[in-house]
């Protein structure tokens, strides 16, 4: 055996005070101890305020960003009361500041609702500021206690009265925790957003003294204008949201919802004004309610027995659905101190019995309305059912490499119609701007833009070449092309339209990792080419052998006409392979928006939740390789890896 | 410095006394082949949790994970016997973290060798250039993790 035991006796237990308990390990109150964190403070302390006005008590919030980091939240509540708390001889300010699990929230005596909960918020913040102040106006009185990193500096400061009430506290972030953090202030003002729809007629301001922005936000239309907002970039298939307000034991539901000709589901929740980031029993409620209330009425409906064989499920229901859900109740149960999840049972029992009747009942009452949801409910089945069908048809066919082209049609037929919408790459800039750039040849020179989709590619060579054509499968991406080059020809890239050596140069993008046997097209390219021609590819690509797996899972996922997850090698290999020569590469890193770019028809919904799911699981040696963000609210930004290649035929 | 993990069980092979050698037994097999299932189990398992709690149904989620912490720890325990044999996975003798490193190693170059690459062809011929694609994808990943694992026996720590 190895050294004797260290030894383990009664005067070895130590009790940290409580502030070195939580400056000890800040992850377990803040959720980390990077910029996160430091955000979370700022989220606890407006609750109080937000809290204030959930309570009635409360008409507006300032949310101040100042010099030096510090951050200010005052509101025009009951503030914290400065009243010696029986048999603890100190003021409620003072116990609240300095004693974990003090506060007026544990019954609904204060509060009825509320969203902070366990009286750890503001002695948390405290814990983890360098500096905090805090100025009470209530009761005809004015106090300011100080405090730096969560002990009082003093007793209360009495200050000349001035008629006023709430609670204004100033705060910043301690360094030794979080490091210099810069506060995200884009999310704030989404914060402050939210609240403003979630409680109508509460004003909230939002002043930056650093870099001189305010704003301020007040709303009368509820969740409806919260829904509003969120699709202002996406077509609603009915005039006006649905709305649905009730009580159901003690839970008060208010919820808007709007189907959209998106294909993603956007829900957004909430428990007592906290947004629930990942959901839980409120939104499982909400979705068992959608099934029931949708299939319930399309019992009727012949169209749903005609694809009776398809099984329209929740998902079907919730496609481009665009949905706010606010519940009140009292003492939620949520996984861990953020909040991120409700696990309070009472809430989905709730929720159904809600929103289940009052949406049949919608319905029913419009059959128009009943007609839309049920039938993008019915082409949303047919669709996943479809998106398998060209994965299956793809694959069998390519035993051959005689590839479907009414798959291919079809399926950009569909994406044309929002076509530079669906994602980043297709127009970023850069991307397009380094495919122009890898071209070296005469100013007369006759470009192939092969799978030229709306043309950008070919038409970012525009002053560089002498004519541009292009070649596409697709009718609708032919006309968009039409647009951009100087003649487009309708034809597949395994069998080119053309005689050998017939151009100068050949471009294309994102292409060839949709196409079994990519050796053919590119041989097809080298035949079409000129002798010393030059032929440029842009290719999205994983970082390394690290991300190579999970790239592949990310983009199989997304695509299911995806066949090959080339890496820089495999790239290389296929060009020189095919005869070209002469080899360069360039690479543009881009950010990538994968929420949008997974809202796609080809991508059913599970697909796209799996996708996210690749995103906030992945394991490390994936994220340490391939960089990708976060943010708050869960939207995910890829910095995605695109090599783009040059290389000539032989002259 | 702490004992050897080898030393250990050679310490317990000694005082377990009259048991035969496990190397070569249908006992050895069976162990090999629960591994094998109860491994599998624990990643299925958790897999359709996944799925389950992306379709909302977080109960059903929540006993398949269960059931998969509990196949893992099945499968650890069989791992447990079957080090009685050596490394599990090459059967090679059970060492410090250098041999075990070592072990590792072999198998994935086996793997290598023997495994991914004729998977990939085997793929493409029968007409499933995703799934041959898949299977390079794996071996890059594969040929990757071999190579930390010899910098890392060069350096004679963990990788």
């Amino acid at each position: 055996m190895s050294a004797a035991p260290l030894p383990y006796e009664t005067h070895h237990i130590r009790v940290l005070p409580w502030r070195d308990a939580v400056r000890t390990r800040p992850a377990m109150y803040v959720g980390s101890s990077g910029p996160q964190g430091a955000a979370h403070l700022v989220h606890e302390i407006l609750q109080n305020s937000v809290d204030e006005a959930l309570a009635g008590a409360a008409t507006e919030i300032w949310l101040r960003l100042l010099p030096g980091g510090a951050v200010e939240v005052e509101d025009d509540g009951r503030g914290v009361p400065l009243e010696p708390v029986p048999g603890l001889d100190r003021s409620a300010l003072d116990v609240v500041l300095t004693t974990l699990h003090a506060g007026g929230k544990f019954d609904q005596r204060s509060y009825a609702v509320a969203g902070g909960l366990h009286g750890v918020g503001l002695s948390v913040v405290n814990a983890l500021s360098s500096t905090m102040e805090v100025e009470v106006r209530r009761g005809g009185r004015r106090a300011l206690a100080r405090c730096a990193r969560g002990a009082l500096l003093g007793p209360l400061e009495e200050r000349p009265a001035d008629g006023g009430r709430g609670t204004r506290v100033r705060f910043t972030p301690d360094e030794a925790i979080f490091g210099a953090v810069r506060l995200d202030r884009a999310a704030l003002e989404r914060r402050l957003m939210e609240q403003a729809f979630l409680l109508p007629g509460l004003r909230l301001h939002l002043d930056d003294q650093v870099e001189g922005h305010a704003r301020s936000f007040c709303f009368d239309t509820g969740v409806v204008g919260f829904v509003r907002a969120l699709a202002a970039e996406r077509r609603l298939l009915h005039p006006q949201p649905l709305h649905i307000v009730g009580e159901h034991a003690g839970h008060r539901v208010a919820l808007a919802l709007a189907w959209t000709d998106a294909w993603a589901e956007e829900t957004l929740s909430y428990v007592n004004s906290i947004f629930t980031r990942d959901g839980g029993a409120h939104v499982d409620g909400l979705h068992r309610a959608l099934l029931s209330a949708v299939t319930g009425l399309a019992v009727a409906d012949a169209r749903v027995h005609a694809e009776a064989e398809l099984g329209v499920d929740g998902f079907d229901v919730r496609e481009g659905l665009t949905c706010v859900l606010s519940l009140q109740m009292a003492a939620p149960e949520y996984e861990g101190q953020t909040k991120a999840l409700l696990t309070s049972a009472s809430a989905a029992a709730a929720v159904e019995a809600v929103v289940a009747p009052a949406l049949r009942a919608l319905l029913e009452a419009d059959p128009g309305l009943a007609d839309v949801v049920v039938g993008k409910a019915v082409e949303a089945a047919r669709a996943r059912a479809a998106a398998r069908r060209a994965a299956e048809r793809a694959r069998y066919q390519s035993v051959d490499a005689v590839f479907s082209k009414e798959v291919y049609q079809q399926q950009f037929g569909v994406r044309s119609k929002n076509w530079h919408q669906s994602a980043r790459w297709i127009t970023d800039q850069d991307i397009l701007g380094a495919h122009a750039a890898a071209f070296d040849g005469p100013s007369d020179a006759l470009l192939l833009d092969v799978c030229c989709g709306s043309g950008v590619v070919g038409a970012s060579f525009r002053g560089k070449v002498g004519r541009i054509i292009g070649l596409d499968l697709t009718p609708e991406m032919i006309r968009m092309a039409e647009t951009r080059l100087d003649e487009v020809v309708q034809g597949d890239v395994y069998d080119l339209p053309f005689p050998d050596n017939s151009f100068d140069a050949v471009c294309n993008r994102e292409v060839l990792h949709l196409l079994p046997r990519p050796e053919r097209p590119v041989a097809q390219v080298f035949r079409v080419l000129k002798p010393g021609g030059q032929f440029i590819v842009g290719q999205l690509l994983p970082y390394g052998a690290a991300d190579t797996p999970w790239f592949f899972r990310v983009l199989k996922k997304k695509q299911p006409l995806f066949f090959n997850n080339f890496t820089e090698d495999d790239m290389r290999a296929l060009l020189s392979g095919a005869g070209f020569v002469d080899l360069q590469v360039t690479e543009v890193l881009a950010w990538e928006d994968i929420d949008t770019w997974i809202d796609t028809w080809e991508t059913p919904a599970l697909e796209r939740a799996e996708i996210r799911a690749l995103y906030t699981r992945a394991p490390a040696e994936v994220r340490r390789a391939h960089p990708f963000e976060i943010d708050a609210n869960g939207r995910i930004l890829d910095k995605w890896r695109w090599l783009i290649f040059s290389c000539r035929k032989p002259a | 410095m702490s004992t050897p993990l080898a030393q250990v069980d050679r310490d317990r092979e000694a005082s377990r006394g009259r048991l035969p050698p496990l190397v070569g037994t249908l006992t050895i097999r069976r162990l090999r082949e629960a591994l094998a299932r109860d491994a599998v189990r624990r990643q299925v398992y958790e897999h359709l949790a996944s799925i389950a709690e992306i379709e909302g149904a977080h109960g059903p989620a929540a006993l398949l994970r269960e059931l998969a912490e509990s196949s893992g720890a099945l499968a650890d325990g069989h791992i447990d016997l079957l080090r009685r044999a050596g490394e599990p996975l090459t059967g090679a003798p059970m060492g410090g973290a250098v041999s075990s490193l070592r072990a590792v190693l072999r198998d994935l170059e086996g793997d290598l060798d023997e495994g991914l690459a004729g998977d990939a062809e085997t793929a493409a011929a029968e007409g499933f250039p995703d799934i041959a694609s898949w299977f390079r994808s794996v071996r890059a990943q594969r040929v990757d993790h071999a190579a930390r694992l010899m910098a890392a026996q060069t350096e004679g720590g963990a990788a």
